[in-house]
This record gives structure tokens, C-alpha cells and sequence, in this order.
């Protein structure tokens, strides 16, 4: 029983860990070994490239939801839901090649001014990767939503429509933000399709048609270089500083749906 | 929430035959529901068409069989020993922590529960940074196969202590009582009773967490970097593994060939495709003997 309680301390003991690469990063700030990009333009420029991706992915993702959840028939269900889930398990390394050998070059193609290596390219493989977790976990936010309610809704003579926006909708919102939250915490984390798609390693901007340096971006190249750049901590800080923010609004939210069931 | 209510659908099924406007916009959600899914075959699709133009199947099968340690194959073999080692040492720990969360009620709970949730918050790169400062720095372990595989394990042990919580508490606490009505000690229950009739469950969190380990590449790039020479089956070398080995290549294009890359990713998306088969078809079988019960 004592091993249980030693394993028990492993998160623990990781938290520990990261508050002291937290304060490392506050430290190597106070020693103004700060990215060269600036910190202010990589925290920027990941916001911009994730938030793109969200943009793109949560009005697919959600009509994905409302179809796994509300139209289709169990039949058909039962083979969608895993091949989105697959999707979602997909390696990241296997996204960024497809960015960087695929999307890249296409869109270079078809608009010439998207540069090869771009915040775009980027944003749009990054989408992909987010859409099968939005779709996924608002179809659960959804599936809590009681069926009396949407009932009643029918009862009183609203179309399916009508419900969906009036009532199930309403009802699942906190859910599908959570999950939202939690795609943007993805895609602000997601290393390898930053690396190879996003940046080029020179330029610093947040025009999405050119490269744009990331948090992540920064630290994959900083680790391709041999690692030892003391600034690559100080964007580990902020990395970790953003998602925990959104973990924790997606957390509170996830709680406050108890009231329905 | 009862079992068999969470497991009844909410959903209304299909939309009357007079509704036009509802019946257009669930075609408009069928196809957003299709998309990505249509997407990512043509984008694998392009892929492998632009592989295929790049060198003969002779020649690559050729070339991937002599490239030695160096090459693809090297580095499938130090992802397969990466792994191995990295599960031996996250299952034990997770099912530890499970175990210890979903026991006797015990102080600091639901504190710990929320510590594993955070967790799973944290960017994969990072663990790579908390890897290279605690495994490679601090306990001086080097550049090598055991500091990537301990780094991973902590980056899998949430996956398998979540999917183990629930499998143990599936278990129905009638067994627990049977057990410790026959006189059998907490252990003994724990060990002989809970723990078989949650033996799917885990496993199925398990296998999800070999398929995570086997593709993550980014915590490796921090912890290993890309000075890699391989002699597998030791400790202390650095480990040549399969997603760095296509990072590499096209991270530096002109090292290697790109057909290196697109093989790469054929191995790993047919790892992930038997992985999550097996993982969702144990998942199946013993939702079906628990429903049947």
C-alpha cells in the first residue's frame, strides 16, 4: 500500500517540477534572456495562429456535433464517432508533415502571395487536428442536455430546428465553450506542426500569410539547434501561464453543467 | 445518473419527412461531420502520391533494408524499445495512482484528482523541458534511451490513471463486499477481485497509451535532441527513434531522402489504426458482458 501512495506523489511531484520551470522562466526573464523575437510577438503570434485554427474549426466542429448528437441515426453513428476520434489521436509529427509537404505548397499554389513556410498553412492543418475534439466532446456537452427539455420544446410546437437553437443549444453551452477552451489549449501547445509549418526561424510578424514564430515554434527550433538557450524557458513559462488559463476556464465551465444532470 | 441511462441516447433520430428546412441543415451537418474526415484521406492521399513519385519500391525497400541503425528501420526499433520501457514503468505507476485515488477515502483526494486533471493540461513539450532539467541534468542520465523513456511515462501515466479510475469504478462495489465478506484482506480483494474485473478497462487505457507514446515526438526533440547515434538495447545511449527520424528529415531537407518521412508516416498511422482497433474492440467486449450482467 505504500507504493500506491509513493505513485500517488508522482503528479504531485510533477507539479512541483513545473512550478520551479515556471520560476526558472521568471528568472531567466529577470535576467533579460528573453527570445530574440521578443516575447510579446511569439505570445501574439500563437494567438494568432491558434486562434485561427478555432475559427476555422469550431463552426465545422460544431455542426459536426449537432449531427452526431442530434440527427444521426445510432448506425450511423457508431463508425463516425471513432474515425473522428482516430483523427484525433493521429501523431502530431504526421500533421506537421502533412503541413509542410501538402498544405504548404498547395496554398503557395492556388494564391501566390501565402508564403510556403505560414502562419496560414499552420492554422489551417492545426484546424484539422482541433476539429475532432470540439465535435467530439460538444456531442457530449449535447448528450447532458435531458431529453424532457427538448420535449417540452416539441410539445409546445417548435420545429427541430427551433429547439436545437432554443433550447439544447442554450443548455450545452457551457460544454461546447469547455471544449472550444480545450482546442485552443491544444493548439497553443502543438509543437511539431509550429516548427515545421509555421516558422521559418527569421522572420518575426503576425501576418498569417508569412511565417510566424510561435511559442512552440521557437522551442522546437531552439531543440533543433542543440539545446541549450536559456530563453527557451522563459516561452516555456508563458506557454504554460496561457493554456493553464484556458484549461481553467474550460474546467469551471465543465463544472458549473452539473446542474442538469 | 444510473448505467443504463447514460448509455440511452438522447438524440431524436431522424427529422420528419415534411420538415424541409430541418432536413437541409442535417444534410449541412452530415457533411460537416464528413469533412475532416474526407480531408485528411485526400491529404494522405497527396502524400503518398508525391512519395511514389520520388523513387522506385525496389530501390526504397532496398535502401531501407541496408540503411543499418541509421535509418528508418533503426529508428523503428528504438521507437519499439522506447516504448516498451516507457509502458513498464507508466502502467504500474498510473494503476498505483488509480488505485490509491479510488480506495478507501483517504485524505487530499479530490485535490490529487484535480492535480491529474491539470496535468493532462500541460503542452507535451514541456514535459519534454521538465525531462531534459530532471532526467538529463539533475540525475545526469544523458541524452539517452532511459531519460526519453521516463519523460515519456510521465507524459502517459495521466492516460492510463484516468482510464483506470474508471475501470475501477465500474467495478461493482457488491464484488468488493462479497470479498471482504469471505474474510479476505483489503489487498487481497484489491489484488484477487478489483483488479481482474478492471483488467479490461486498464488495458484499454494502456494500449491508447503505448499508440501516444509510439507517435510523440515533440518532449523527445527536448530531451534527446537530434545528436543521435543508435545502438539499441542500451540504457545509456541516446536512442534513434521513428517520429524524430522523420522530423529530422524534414527539418533538414536534403539529409535524407523524403521517402524516408512518407514511410515513416505510413508505419505510424497503421500503429495508431491496430492500436485503437484493439483498444476499442477490448472497450466493446466488456461494455457487452458488463451490459449482460
Amino acid at each position: 500500500m505504500v507504493g500506491l501512495r509513493i505513485s500517488a506523489a508522482i503528479p504531485v511531484l510533477l507539479t512541483v517540477a513545473l512550478v520551479g520551470l515556471l520560476l526558472r522562466g521568471a528568472w531567466s526573464m529577470g535576467e533579460v534572456v528573453m527570445p530574440a523575437a521578443g516575447l510579446g510577438s511569439l505570445v501574439l503570434g500563437t494567438l494568432v495562429v491558434a486562434g485561427l485554427a478555432t475559427a476555422i474549426a469550431l463552426p465545422i466542429g460544431l455542426l459536426a456535433a449537432l449531427y452526431l448528437g442530434e440527427f444521426a441515426l445510432p448506425r450511423r453513428r457508431r463508425w463516425l464517432k471513432p474515425a473522428l476520434e482516430l483523427l484525433a489521436g493521429v501523431p502530431t509529427i504526421v500533421y506537421g508533415l502533412v503541413a509542410v509537404m501538402v498544405v504548404g505548397p498547395l496554398l503557395h499554389r492556388i494564391w501566390p502571395s501565402v508564403q510556403i513556410h505560414s502562419g496560414l498553412a499552420a492554422s489551417l492543418v492545426l484546424a484539422l487536428m482541433i476539429l475532432p475534439t470540439i465535435a467530439s466532446l460538444s456531442e457530449d456537452a449535447l448528450r447532458t442536455v435531458p431529453r424532457q427539455l427538448r420535449e417540452a420544446s416539441l410539445a409546445l410546437g417548435a420545429t427541430r430546428l427551433r429547439m436545437l437553437w432554443v433550447v439544447a443549444l442554450p443548455a450545452a453551452r457551457p460544454g461546447i465553450v469547455a471544449a472550444t477552451m480545450l482546442a485552443v489549449a491544444r493548439a497553443m501547445g502543438e509543437t511539431m506542426i509550429m516548427t515545421l509549418a509555421a516558422g521559418d526561424g527569421g522572420s518575426i510578424g503576425l501576418d498569417p500569410l508569412r511565417a510566424v514564430e510561435t511559442l512552440t515554434s521557437l522551442q522546437g527550433r531552439a531543440a533543433l539547434r542543440g539545446l541549450h538557450d536559456p530563453s527557451m524557458y522563459t516561452a516555456a513559462m508563458a506557454l504554460l501561464v496561457l493554456s493553464l488559463m484556458a484549461h481553467g476556464i474550460a474546467h469551471r465551465l465543465v463544472r458549473r453543467r452539473g446542474r442538469w444532470s | 445518473m444510473t448505467r443504463g441511462e447514460s448509455r440511452r441516447t438522447v438524440g431524436l433520430g431522424s427529422l420528419p419527412r415534411r420538415d424541409r428546412r430541418g432536413r437541409i441543415f442535417a444534410a449541412v451537418c452530415l457533411a460537416a461531420s464528413l469533412l475532416p474526415v474526407v480531408v485528411a484521406a485526400l491529404l494522405l492521399g497527396a502524400v503518398l502520391q508525391t512519395g511514389a513519385g520520388l523513387e522506385e519500391p525496389r530501390v526504397l525497400l532496398e535502401r531501407l533494408a541496408g540503411s543499418g541503425t541509421q535509418g528508418l528501420l533503426g529508428s523503428v526499433i528504438g521507437s519499439l524499445w522506447l516504448v516498451s520501457l516507457c509502458i513498464v514503468i507508466a502502467i504500474p505507476l498510473g494503476v498505483g495512482a488509480a488505485l490509491h485515488l479510488e480506495g478507501p477515502r483517504r485524505r487530499g483526494r479530490s485535490l490529487l484528482a484535480l492535480n491529474i486533471a491539470n496535468l493532462a493540461a500541460v503542452p507535451s513539450v514541456l514535459y519534454g523541458l521538465i525531462g531534459l532539467e530532471l532526467f538529463v541534468r539533475a540525475l545526469h542520465l544523458g541524452h539517452s534511451l532511459a531519460a526519453a523513456a521516463l519523460t515519456l511515462a510521465l507524459l502517459v501515466m495521466p492516460i492510463v490513471a484516468v482510464a483506470a479510475r474508471s475501470a475501477l469504478r465500474a467495478v461493482p462495489d457488491e464484488l468488493r463486499e462479497a470479498g471482504y465478506a469471505l474474510g479476505a484482506t483489503p489487498w487481497q480483494v484489491t489484488r484477487q477481485v478489483v483488479l481482474p474485473a478492471a483488467l479490461p478497462g486498464i488495458l484499454s487505457g494502456a494500449i491508447l497509451a503505448i499508440a501516444r507514446a509510439f507517435g510523440e515526438a515533440a518532449p523527445l526533440l527536448m530531451v534527446s535532441g537530434l545528436a543521435l547515434s543508435s545502438t539499441p538495447a542500451q540504457l545509456g545511449d541516446p536512442q534513434h527513434v521513428l517520429p524524430l527520424h522523420v522530423f529530422e528529415v524534414l527539418a533538414r531537407p536534403g539529409d535524407a531522402s523524403q521517402v524516408d518521412a512518407i514511410v515513416g508516416m505510413v508505419v505510424l498511422l497503421g500503429t495508431l489504426v491496430v492500436l485503437s482497433a484493439w483498444a476499442m474492440r477490448l472497450r466493446h467486449r466488456h461494455e457487452r458482458r458488463r451490459d449482460g450482467q
